[in-house]
């Protein structure tokens, strides 16, 4: 791989690929690589990873065209599957919510800020896919925050139950209804995925 | 304690009887059509005009007397209504008869509650894969949650509808994995959304491609590669959420060895466990509604007659859990 890359960090491994710290040209940088899955033969397992990777790129590019913040991109290998992209030196809402330090002093503006820009991701019609509460980064701009949508690629073009799914998914993962109703409060058409986040709920098949 | 558990959600009439320690009768009728699909109500007629020949049967085997009955179990949903409705007629007339208690039972719990039985898995995520079901299964904040399931037709169900139109009789799946041997890759859909799946891409695509000439071992052979790594995928996905390290596999499909494989490599290389039940309590069987009611019936749980009605679209988030 052509890159100024070394490690610097622990990686971390999910059901979809490793993630690792590095440096990209003195940048600091995070390259997602997705890795082979053994279990599949290799004409699918290629398939479906350079879909994946692909489909990861065009969303972010698309969420940027929204006014999404999302980490730039810096360099996408199709050979390795892999995306190098901003390291954002920020905080996951999930860790930002699982201070403990932080319990009395946890900023409603912020959560509301949250909903805005969700509207305006589903408003364009996007859906993530994997909306979890570790894949929003706040990262402290000033005096105020940025907020960083990451990773994209369970994601696509989606209609009112795909927006719907990513809300309830960022609920369960937030753990704490008082401050999710906060980030809806601010959610553009926010009657709209009420109704259908009760339906889907009424399912019982969402976790 | 003896329970006897009768089975018949679908195509299979199975009848069990087990105690505390063994499973001491497990026998079964399966219904298979002459041409097409499963016809409900013909599916329940094989029902009733089986049921107690089995039922004689299965005391045979198990070497008791009617007396020796403690418990009647049987599969209370979900399933086909006309099926559900004679056995659960059954139950209650032999639970009558001999004036024993009653315990409807859910039958994909049992799927699971059978395989936590017969082997060492303590605390498995069940992929549960059938004609009719295709879930993901684990006990999860106090009660059983589907973590991942089909959007559309079960995974035996696309096996199957394929094996029909290509003119292999029912079941296909036992065919189409001997095909699928001798079969080379053709592309079809992988369709995987978040912790879910679908199937009826893969069967237009797999019928669309057997019309245009592809051979019928590559599409069999295809079939299944794409199927069963979507399957790995989200039950990979599923550990991942649930940190569980244990994977169970049930259903009718789950005989298939290339699923075994493809599920067991997932596994051990994510360092977990994977366990396969014997084929005979893969599929629906007795003996897993007989275990399972023994199970609820110690922890104190019974049906009387007025909650005996079948639930056909019984969900397994509905049952509430004293066993574990």
């Amino acid at each position: 791989m052509e890159i100024n890359g070394n490690i610097t960090d622990d990686s971390i491994t999910g059901a979809e690929g490793t993630i690792e710290k590095i440096d990209f040209y003195r940048m600091p940088a995070v390259i997602k690589i997705r890795k082979r899955k053994s279990y599949r033969i290799e004409e699918i397992d290629t398939k479906v990873r350079m879909e994946r990777l692909k489909k990861e790129i065009r969303l972010m590019h698309k969420a940027k065209y929204a006014n999404i913040d999302i980490p730039h991109i810096y360099y996408v290998s199709f050979k390795d599957m892999s995306i190098i992209m901003e390291y954002i030196d920020g905080e996951t809402l999930k860790d930002y919510l699982s201070n403990t330090k932080r319990q009395n002093d946890i900023d409603i503006k912020l959560m509301s800020y949250i909903g805005k820009k969700l509207g305006m991701m589903h408003g364009k019609g996007i859906y993530h896919g994997d909306l979890t509460a570790s894949n929003i980064i706040l990262f402290p701009d000033k005096s105020v925050y940025r907020i960083y949508f990451i990773d994209f690629s369970m994601g696509g073009d989606g209609d009112l139950e795909d927006f719907a799914i990513d809300m309830l998914t960022l609920k369960k993962t937030m753990m704490n209804d008082a401050l999710f109703e906060e980030i809806m409060k601010n959610y553009d058409n926010f009657e709209n995925i009420s109704k259908k986040m009760k339906e889907i709920e009424k399912r019982g098949r969402y976790l | 304690m003896i329970s006897l558990g009768i089975e018949g959600t679908a195509h299979t009439l199975g009848i069990g009887i087990v105690d505390e320690e063994n499973i001491i009768a497990n026998v079964s009728h399966m219904y298979a059509p002459l041409s097409g699909g499963i016809h409900p109500r013909e599916a329940a007629e094989h029902h009733s005009s089986n049921l107690s020949e089995l039922l004689e049967r299965s005391i045979k085997e198990a070497g008791i007397s009617f007396e020796d009955i403690d418990i009647v179990s049987f599969s209370q949903g979900p399933g086909l209504g006309p099926c559900l409705r004679t056995v659960a007629t059954a139950a209650r007339a032999i639970a009558g008869h001999l004036s024993l208690p009653l315990v409807g039972v859910n039958h994909c719990i049992a799927h699971l509650e059978i395989g936590r039985r017969v082997t060492d898995a303590v605390d498995p995520v069940l992929l549960y894969t059938s004609g009719g079901n295709t879930q993901i299964i684990t006990y999860y904040n106090g009660k059983y949650v589907v973590i991942g399931e089909t959007e559309d037709i079960g995974i035996g169900n696309m096996l199957d509808k394929f094996a029909r139109f290509s003119g292999i009789p029912f079941p296909g799946g036992p065919v189409i994995e001997n095909l699928a041997r001798k079969g080379r890759y053709v592309n079809l859909p992988y369709s995987v959304k978040g912790m879910n799946v679908s199937f009826s891409g893969i069967l237009t695509a797999a019928t669309e491609q057997l019309k245009s000439g592809k051979s019928l071992e590559d599409i069999a052979y295809s079939i299944q590669e794409h199927a069963f790594a979507m399957l790995c995928e989200i039950t990979e996905r599923a550990m991942s959420f649930t940190g569980k390290k244990e994977v169970l596999i049930g259903g009718g499909v789950a005989r298939n060895m290339r699923l075994q494989d493809m599920v067991r490599t997932m596994v051990h290389e994510r360092n977990g466990k994977f366990y396969v039940p014997p084929d005979e309590l893969c599929v629906d069987n007795g003996a897993m509604i007989a275990h399972t009611g023994l199970v609820m019936f110690k922890n104190g749980v019974r049906t009387e007659i007025k909650d005996s009605k079948i639930k056909p679209n019984y969900r397994i988030d509905d049952v509430v859990v004293r066993w574990r």
